[in-house]
């Protein structure tokens, strides 16, 4: 028979309560003794009166340091005895692990009348409890309790169960974070500041909060203007390590955060790479630009690579693209770009950083990291994006399809662009695809970047697709080129950017009629099924026409496409 | 740690993800769905597990940062549940200081409508502050609203969520529905077109999937179920088979597939804290003989053996009265309906509060009843549980449920659309008002729906009386006014009715004024009626005489009365008639009337079994018997005599030429 001692704390006012509780720990034990368990109530207010002053500490700090829980019943103020029983079983708690503390606030009607000074006891002992993490529940009457704590109790025991083997669970969710959570202080510091040149919104949003590092609130503002502040697909990764930075502490917590920084990263610069490629791509139609060899070779990597190109090759690939450009005098649209040049060299703060960045790997692989080099990595993380602080002045798009409507005697028809807006929290406008009345067509089934004027824009396609887009299913799945398999079945990898889950384009067998015959054609065309199958097959030889143009190499399987 | 693979009723959570087997379409098409719009419907027959699917099958496929789950149940009434839980997560809107400004809109082109968000959308956006998780409400058992919400609980949710969509805000809905209800969602689809265009329908689990779930449960890591090799799939089949039974379907429901490998569980090993390790084979399943309806005798199984062991404490227990306890958790159609430790007090009055305490508590243990901590309601583990309990109960139940459903139908239509309850409803409901509380707002639509009903009589007996006025047949003129009479005094009846129910319940202090300010003007109108003496006679005087009216033995108020008039055809021939005066309300108590005439008369014994006409009898005739004896046959078998004499009678109303 295992004993779990358990002790209960609370003022006066909840005698009943209190009571009515011990009564249902004492049914409990009739259920669990079949378990093999006993819970034993530690009583107290006996000899409570009885002991000195001096020595109530002392008898305290024995009767908890032996107990296994202690369940701490407040309501409208917080009787002194009752807050140093709390403060005894956490100090016990921070040197053994032990007792497990639960903290219920009673939320129930009161008659004002009956209040005193003493309510503030209470807030004060909120917030206190509230800055050590420690994690409260209210109730709002004893059944209310005494179902709660039931399913505690049953968690607490399947814990224990755990426990009893050897402490080889997995990341416990213990109540309490003992660490201060300091996550993304930098981060956030640095980029709003960062972005703020950049950024109205942050701009403002400093000018008008000097001091918002000082305001809960307003911090929580501060994350949430740099996710949206952010081009959207380096938002959807902000967002991310946010989320886990307000998390309590775990070992999950870390390996996710630097899992996240590591791709946070590499999407900004797959970005830059990405637009690049396109624009170059663009260029070399109307104007060959001259590739050095060794530029050649990078790019021809890159089309060829059957595996996903990693922070330091992606900075190679970022150097010898801004080399083609400056040196065929070529314009981009993101013209900051440029001023990374010199950077990428590995005596630079950037390069460092992104070096580290790199190196999150390793330590993934071997499990051996530590709440130091989380630190370390948003620092370096901080360096990267502040660098890259001018994405927050483009904004990304996926067009769907463009619609044309022209009444009888108009003079000019009007196109409407079916278009979703891509932010940091894509996910969620996906269903609020928006309409834009334009006079001239735009490609359809694209995702574009622009500056401020949506016509001068850098197409992604096909190193950046919306899959939902195309698939015509409603929504958007923005996805990132991969790899190829190059040396297999030519597919394309993509990579989603919310889960990184790999999403394969292959060429279909379902090809389009001849536009020759018009009737079959337009047939082909009614079905939906058919569409999708275009759409991906469109991606499919964009890539392959992107290689060719860009390399000058072709795959056999380009052949039959035009 | 041995692992218990089986979760009985309960639904499989995100804990459970390595337990969940035979699911891994559904759960792939349903994340796919959750990228392609914001709202997504989950459909199914009950028993699929829909519940699971979302809770352990989606939400097992994100990382704890992509997802803050906040599952709402109707409870009372599922906007109150839906802003508590969003309160339990702290979107408590009133400490939400001044971010409004630095909202995530956009500048120039893409400037947002710039509407103010709603209350529920300011939440949603406090709790997505604080830890930056996509938010995904998922209403569960979203039929409980069509099934027990109101049309004004309907409209104001519609409103929310429409609110909720436009707001921009990171919040993903998920609907789950049974699939019986799915016409209910036509309105919504009105409004919020969306909500039907992601929609996953969860099929029931055929001999593959079932097969899937018997042998990935007893093969993961640490299971404490096993399979004898090589009868992997002989087992699942047998198992199968032994579920459907005779029913030749290709599916199971997953209540019967737990609640079976639980008992298969236990007749191995015996062991109710399930953490024997046990093999499964050919042979044991066999062993399980023929197990007709699972779950019905599971219950059956549970509620003898509950009230065994509440014997020694209650003496004289009964299954029936557990039966009667667990009534109130099933809906007139057999499905759950969550309830309140109050409500269910209020509903079963004349049993003893402890009592039904410790019966609800040996269901927790025995997993068939759960606990909502969010609303503090209890519930059946699983509709399939519902129809059996519903099944065990009384014609008085039924009888109360449906009036409670009537009532609560009627109002909860706006009042402006709002129809009053028709006489039949009134009479269907006056027996059982006494049985179970009424709000405010029902017990004065009842009592406003009597109110109309009266005038509406009132007005249609003074047509019929002035008719009968023009057409000078005073023969009938008194037969008239006693139906008048009569008719008004159905009104008297069940305003003492209504004034009772009042005195019942004191907290309807207000409907009970009411009731009895109508009950006084009622008397004053129906004795007004019953001639000149009562006109001028003050409230309490009359109050007394219907007192007496109302408990003094038959035999004192019952007189009999005639009256002579001449004939339309003119010579000697006379109309006769002669009736009973009694209290209307007490003409229930007579079964029939019998005239006995003197000699002379063809017929010596007349019988009136009429009580819309007092029982009245008529003749046209030369004579008349100088005494009549009239025999009153009551309905409880005991006659009471009376004597009519036609000559007093002429004596003092002589015959006008």
């Amino acid at each position: 028979m295992k004993t779990i001692r358990i002790f209960i704390a609370s003022s006066s006012e909840l005698k009943e309560d209190r009571d009515d509780f011990r009564l249902f720990i004492s049914n409990q034990n009739d259920l669990l003794h079949k378990k093999g368990i006993y819970l034993e109530l530690v009583q107290w207010e006996e000899f409570l009166d009885s002991i000195s002053d001096s020595r109530l500490q002392d008898e305290y700090n024995r009767a908890i340091r032996s107990c296994d829980i202690v369940v701490c019943l407040f309501f409208t103020k917080v009787g002194k005895y009752t807050e140093e029983e709390f403060d005894t079983a956490y100090d016990v708690f921070k040197k053994q692990g032990k007792p497990k503390i639960w903290t219920y606030f009673k939320d129930a009607p009161i008659n004002t009348g009956t209040l005193s000074e003493e309510v503030n006891s209470l807030f004060a002992f909120k917030k206190k409890i509230g800055d050590l993490g420690h994690f409260f529940t209210s109730y709002t009457s004893i059944d209310n309790l005494v179902n709660k704590y039931r399913s505690q109790l049953d968690r607490y025991f399947a814990e224990f169960d755990a426990g009893e083997k050897g402490e080889s669970g997995d990341e416990s969710k213990t109540d309490k974070k003992e660490i201060p959570n300091r996550f993304n202080e930098v981060l956030t510091d640095q980029l709003i500041n960062a972005i703020s040149s950049h950024n109205k919104r942050a701009k403002e949003f400093l000018s008008a909060n000097s001091d918002w590092k000082e305001n809960e609130h307003l911090i929580q503002t501060a994350k949430r203007l740099i996710i949206n502040g952010y081009v959207g697909v380096i938002g959807v990764q902000i967002r991310k390590l946010m989320s886990i930075g307000e998390e309590d502490f775990s070992e999950s917590k870390m390996k996710r955060y630097l899992e996240n920084s590591q791709t946070t990263a590499k999407r900004a610069l797959q970005l830059i790479c990405y637009a690049l490629i396109s624009s170059l791509w663009d260029h070399q139609l109307t104007k060959k630009a001259k590739l050095s060899a060794s530029q050649n070779e990078v790019l021809l990597k890159f089309f060829r690579n059957a595996a996903e190109e990693d922070i330091l090759d992606l900075l190679e690939l970022l150097k010898s693209l801004l080399e083609v450009y400056s040196g065929n005098q070529l314009d981009f649209l993101i013209s900051e770009s440029f001023d990374l040049l010199p950077k990428i060299d590995n005596k630079s703060d950037f390069y460092t950083a992104c070096e580290s960045l790199h190196e999150v790997s390793n330590l993934l692989k071997t499990s051996s990291f530590s709440l130091e080099d989380c630190t370390k990595i948003e620092t370096s993380l901080a360096v990267v994006l502040s660098e890259l602080s001018f994405l927050a002045e483009y904004r990304m798009i996926s067009i769907n399809e463009i619609d044309f409507n022209q009444q009888r005697n108009d003079e000019e028809g009007l196109y409407l662009h079916n278009y979703v807006l891509l932010d940091g929290e894509i996910q969620f406008s996906t269903s609020q695809s928006k309409v834009r009345r334009e006079n001239s067509p735009v490609i359809s089934h694209a995702v574009i970047l622009f500056k401020d004027n949506y016509r001068k824009n850098i197409n992604l396609d096909p190193f950046i697709i919306d899959y939902n887009g195309l698939a015509l299913t409603g929504g958007s799945k923005i996805c990132f080129y991969s790899y190829c398999n190059t040396y297999d079945d030519m597919n394309l990898n993509f990579s989603f950017i919310e889960d990184n889950s790999r999403v394969v384009i292959r060429k279909s067998d379902n090809p389009k009629p001849d536009d020759s015959d018009l009737n079959a054609l337009n047939k082909w065309l009614s079905m939906k099924e058919n569409r999708k199958d275009m759409n991906f097959d469109k991606v499919y030889s964009l890539f392959y026409q992107a290689k060719k143009s860009l390399t000058g190499i072709e795959e056999e399987s380009t052949e039959d496409q035009f | 740690m041995k692992k218990y693979p089986f979760k009985f009723l309960d639904s499989y959570q995100k804990e459970d993800k390595s337990v969940f087997f035979g699911r891994d379409e559904e759960i792939n098409s349903l994340y796919e769905m959750v990228f392609q719009s914001s709202v997504v419907l989950v459909y199914g027959a009950s028993g699929t597990g829909k519940t699971s699917l979302i809770n352990c099958g989606l939400a097992g496929r994100f990382q704890p940062h992509d997802w803050l789950e906040i599952m709402v149940r109707r409870g009372r009434d599922i906007n109150q549940s839906l802003s508590s839980a969003l309160a339990n997560l702290g979107g408590n809107v009133d400490v939400d200081i001044d971010k409004s400004k630095w909202e995530n809109d956009w500048d120039e082109e893409f400037d947002k409508k710039g509407k103010e968000l709603t209350p529920l959308a300011k939440s949603i956006k406090t709790i997505y502050q604080k830890s930056f998780r996509p938010i995904y409400l998922i209403f569960d058992q979203f039929e409980e609203l069509f099934v027990l919400g109101t049309t004004i609980e309907q409209q104001t949710f519609l409103e929310s969520i429409k609110g909720l969509l436009d707001s921009g805000q990171p919040v993903k809905l998920i609907f789950s529905i049974r699939e019986e209800y799915l016409g209910y969602l036509a309105e919504f689809e009105r409004e919020i077109p969306q909500l039907l265009r992601k929609k996953l329908r969860v099929e029931p689990m055929n001999l593959e999937k079932v097969k899937q779930v018997i042998i990935g449960a007893a093969s993961f890591e640490n299971s404490n179920i096993s399979i004898k090799t090589g009868e992997e799939d002989a087992v699942a089949e047998a198992i199968f088979q032994k579920i459907r039974g005779d029913k030749k379907s290709l599916t199971i429901a997953l209540p019967f597939l737990q609640v079976f490998l639980d008992k298969l569980y236990l007749q191995i090993t015996g062991d109710e804290n399930r953490q024997k390790q046990a093999e499964f084979s050919l042979a044991s399943v066999n062993e399980m003989g023929e197990i007709g309806d699972v779950l019905i005798n599971f219950l059956e199984d549970q509620v003898s053996r509950i009230s065994e062991s509440l014997r020694g404490k209650y003496q004289e227990f009964k299954p029936e009265l557990i039966w009667k306890i667990l009534s109130p958790f099933a809906t007139l159609e057999g499905t759950k309906d969550p309830i309140s430790k109050i409500e269910l007090f209020a509903r079963l009055p004349d049993l003893d509060n402890q009592m039904i305490l410790d019966v609800v508590q040996a269901f927790i243990t025995s997993r068939i009843l759960r606990y909502n901590d969010t609303n503090e309601t209890y519930e059946i583990a699983h509709d399939s549980l519902a129809k059996p309990i519903a099944e065990k109960r009384s014609v008085e139940e039924k009888a109360i449920l449906e009036i409670k459903r009537l009532i609560k139908s009627q109002i909860g239509v706006r009042e402006e659309a709002r129809e009053f309850f028709t006489e039949k409803q009134l009479i269907f409901l006056e027996p059982y008002l006494g049985k179970f509380k009424l709000s405010e707002e029902e017990s004065n639509w009842i009592a406003k729906s009597r109110e109309s009903l009266k005038l509406e009589k009132q007005k249609e007996a003074k047509r019929k009386y002035e008719e009968l006025v023009k057409s000078k047949k005073s023969m009938f003129l008194k037969i008239a006014v006693v139906v008048f009479v009569i008719i008004a005094g159905l009104f008297v009846y069940l305003a003492i009715k209504a004034q009772e129910n009042a005195i019942l319940a004191e907290n309807e202090a207000l409907a009970a004024k009411k009731a009895n300010d109508y009950s006084s003007e009622l008397l004053r109108l129906v004795m007004e009626g019953r001639g000149d003496q009562y006109a001028n006679v003050s409230d309490s005087v009359l109050k007394q005489i219907l007192y007496r009216e109302r408990t003094s033995p038959l035999s004192e108020l019952i007189e009999v009365k005639a009256s002579v008039s001449p004939s339309n055809a003119g010579g000697e021939n006379k109309n006769y008639t002669m009736w009973l005066d009694v209290p209307s309300f007490r003409k229930d108590e007579i079964k029939e009337v019998q005239y006995n005439f003197c000699r002379g008369f063809a017929d010596r014994l007349r019988v009136s079994k009429d009580p819309t006409s007092s029982f009245s009898i008529g003749y046209l005739g030369w004579g008349y018997c100088p005494i009549m004896r009239i025999d009153v046959i009551l309905q409880s078998g005991d006659t009471i005599r009376k004597e009519f004499s036609f000559e007093r009678y002429f004596r003092e109303n002589p015959p006008v030429d």
